[in-house]
């Protein structure tokens, strides 16, 4: 056995792989610097490209916002005829116009959005939520549903069945965004766990929806998924919904299960603090 | 007689090759798994919003616990600093281990404490109480002051696990600086958590020699001066980007760091907190508790935040450094006698199966088997038998890895966290990794084997951990 051992890893194959192994490390750790600083150097590249590009876009955008221009007016200047054929231009004006629409209100906002939509800047998100990447998917529910693009919503609500976890939480976030509680609908026939973090998440977003007429949370309470009672359950408790009560308790009482049971205890008793 | 010697020289050859071969492959198999793991979790990452914890009562209820040991110059602003983390639903609790210098007097002025009255369950037994203090002061209601007789950090831990009345602890050194995020990005795999229950969350410890903390803050990350600070931070960068994310993709960490963890205040307690009498009671604790929940069959998880939350000094001198590594080998062959029972022991999982014996091979074994391997090596030199060829190409296939695995942990960094924007640190880290296999990696062998012989006599406790302190901007 010794003498096979010693026949198979003879000298010359031994020193050929510790050579051609050796020269593949070096070879990579050369790659891997150089790496390094042709991604610096393209940064800094990408940096001035920036600067160019936010010049343009101030000039594209302070018009429509601030001079009641519109797309029609926009698209005949020669920058923007200019720039129009430029994939990145393009990217980074959605991007502007998705990010300005965030930090304004009021007419502002509509301006943006109806630009967003004339521009067909839309186009470059209704692409990516059809055909990119999950993560470029999410960020397409996003600034869709930043953009209240109602057209969107049979798209964005096809990703709450998806299998990949961060763009359901997504296009569930996307849904109330868009319309509120009436996103909420979309967890009648929700199939996946829904867990604390997604349930502080829904809270939080309803909560910046600032709407008034805050629907009764029973329907919730209907679902076959645990998790989505259980997020009913903690809805009822931000809402102090005390007219749920006799519900709780009857699902308490029916409920063989005990996280159902627990949390309706618990938040009975806040229900009935308040 | 000559014969037999020839075949000893090349059986000794195969085996030291198969060993490097072994480590390498493991490496590099590792690291593929970290840097998938890594993508995946910063492109998850880019859609969370860590603020939505801020206002909600929802957000799990917490007990930062900081044990203090002679801290007194720099108590005050440490703690000022953990009182303005970023998070709500959270009490600090500061243990004054028996410190003999004025902690108590400087943490009593500056914070207005007073003695209250405090009840609470000594679930892990520990060294007595002298008092625990609240302050007058509403600004600082967050914080308790266990004063306590000296037991180590461990004993200080398991006060704090006590005296805590959160569902959750998180231990740290007291004097780390934390990112103002922290809690929040620690609390939320506890959120997350739906079949299985996580035990504890760890995350990654930065190195912030020749960094900028202004106020308990970390103001500015720079390379840090001094050669062996350099040289651990890509030590760290390797180990944490490029192996504690797969082992924990592979749910197979075993260490979180002492500086900083997030732990289930209860499974805690059930495993019996930490204990007192190994030097690597981080570890230790981390594995009790796993052991814990495979041998009552509740299914669980460890997370692991890859982002930098937590900065902490590295030792300058090399005295420092033997003392910290021979304490880390102490801590890894106690760990590893504790929980024998569960070496390749299926029951275990891959906690036994694989995260037990890959740590005492390539963490606790490699420097004993590097040094015979030195001894063989000089023994064949004397005799004059030895292959310098086969040598000096071992050695290069060695030494080229270990840079090309030090370039792939700065590129790692150059295209996650990209902590190091200036390219003149960058420079120094690359020449830096170029030279550490010649000085750092010999030293570290040497501190680990000191680390064994300071085991078989019989050495115990922590010994003296000077620090220099961090570099701060003028106010």
């Amino acid at each position: 056995m010794a003498r096979f051992i010693f026949l198979e890893i003879s000298d010359i194959n031994v020193e050929r792989f510790l050579i051609i192994s050796s020269i593949v490390f070096l070879t990579l750790a050369f790659l891997f610097i150089l790496t390094v600083f042709v991604k610096r150097y393209f940064k800094i590249v990408k940096a001035r490209k920036d600067a160019i590009m936010d010049r343009y876009i101030e000039q594209v955008l302070f018009p429509v916002l601030f001079q009641q221009q519109t797309f029609a007016d926009i698209s005949t200047t020669n920058l923007y005829q200019r720039q129009s054929t430029d994939k990145v231009f393009l990217e980074a004006l959605h991007n502007a116009v998705v990010k300005m629409h965030s930090s304004y209100s009021g007419s502002h906002a509509h301006i943006l959005r109806t630009f967003f939509i004339e521009s067909k800047l839309v186009d470059i998100s209704l692409q990516k939520i059809r055909k990119g990447a999950w993560n470029e998917r999410c960020r397409a529910i996003r600034d869709l549903s930043q953009m209240q693009i109602e057209s969107s919503s049979d798209l964005i609500l096809q990703h709450c069945s998806s299998s990949n976890e961060t763009l359901r939480q997504e296009a569930i976030i996307g849904l109330i965004r868009m319309s509120g509680f009436g996103g909420l609908n979309a967890l009648k026939v929700y199939t996946y766990d829904i867990n604390q973090w997604m349930i502080i998440n829904i809270i939080h977003h309803l909560n910046l929806q600032n709407q008034t007429d805050v629907p009764e949370f029973d329907f919730l309470l209907q679902s076959k998924n645990k998790t989505v009672i259980l997020l009913g359950c903690r809805l009822i408790e931000y809402y102090k919904q005390t007219e749920q009560l006799n519900t709780l308790v009857r699902l308490n009482q029916s409920t063989d299960n005990i996280d159902v049971q627990e949390i309706t205890a618990e938040v009975i008793d806040k229900l009935n603090s308040f | 007689m000559g014969s037999l010697l020839i075949i000893d020289f090349f059986a000794f050859n195969v085996l030291m090759l198969l060993f490097a071969v072994l480590i390498v492959s493991s490496y590099i198999l590792l690291a593929i798994v970290s840097v998938r793991s890594l993508i995946r979790y910063l492109k998850s990452n880019e859609f969370v919003d860590y603020s939505v914890l801020l206002s909600t009562e929802l957000a799990p209820a917490l007990s930062l616990i900081a044990p203090a040991y002679n801290e007194g110059l720099t108590i005050e602003e440490n703690i000022q600093s953990l009182l303005s983390l970023n998070y709500n639903n959270f009490e600090i609790i500061v243990v004054n281990d028996g410190s003999k210098d004025n902690s108590m007097e400087v943490l009593i002025k500056a914070f207005q404490l007073e003695i209250v009255h405090r009840n609470f369950n000594n679930f892990i037994e520990t060294k007595p109480i002298r008092g625990v203090y609240k302050s007058r002061n509403a600004a600082y209601k967050k914080l308790i002051v266990v004063d306590k007789v000296n037991g180590g950090k461990a004993d200080a831990l398991n006060t704090g696990i006590n005296v805590s009345s959160h569902p959750y602890v998180v231990c740290i050194d007291v004097d780390c600086v934390l990112d103002k995020d922290t809690l929040l990005k620690l609390s939320k795999p506890f959120l997350e958590q739906s079949k299985k229950r996580i035990i504890a969350t760890g995350g990654v410890v930065r190195i912030a020699n020749s960094c900028i903390v202004k106020r308990g803050r970390l103001m500015q990350v720079n390379a840090p001066e001094n050669l062996l600070p350099r040289t651990q931070v890509i030590e760290y960068l390797r180990a944490f980007l490029l192996g504690r994310m797969a082992w924990s993709r592979l749910d197979g960490l075993l260490l979180i760091s002492g500086a900083f963890g997030m732990f289930d205040r209860e499974i805690a307690i059930k495993a019996g907190g930490y204990d007192h009498k190994t030097v690597g009671e981080d570890m230790e604790l981390v594995v009790r508790m796993r052991r814990y929940m495979l041998e009552h069959n509740l299914p669980y998880s460890v997370a692991y935040i890859p982002d930098p939350l937590c900065w902490t000094e590295a030792p300058e001198s090399l005295s420092i450094f033997r003392r910290q590594r021979s304490r880390w080998t102490r801590g890894t062959m106690e760990t590893l006698w504790i929980h024998r029972r569960m070496f390749l022991n299926p029951k275990y999982k891959i906690l036994g199966l694989l995260s037990l014996p890959y740590w005492f091979v390539f963490e606790y074994l490699a420097p004993i088997i590097e040094l015979l391997g030195l001894l063989v090596t000089l023994l064949f030199i004397v005799l004059g038998i030895i292959s310098w060829k086969f040598f000096s190409l071992l050695v290069l296939f060695v030494y080229t890895f270990a840079v090309m695995f030090s370039f792939l942990a700065l590129l790692t960094e150059e295209f996650t966290y990209h902590q190091y924007p200036k390219i003149s640190d960058f420079r120094k880290f690359a020449l830096t990794a170029l030279i550490e296999p010649f000085y750092f990696h010999p030293f570290s062998v040497y501190a680990a084997l000191r680390g064994n012989w300071e085991k078989i006599k019989g050495t115990k406790g922590w010994g003296d951990m000077t620090r220099k302190g961090f570099t701060k901007t003028k106010v």
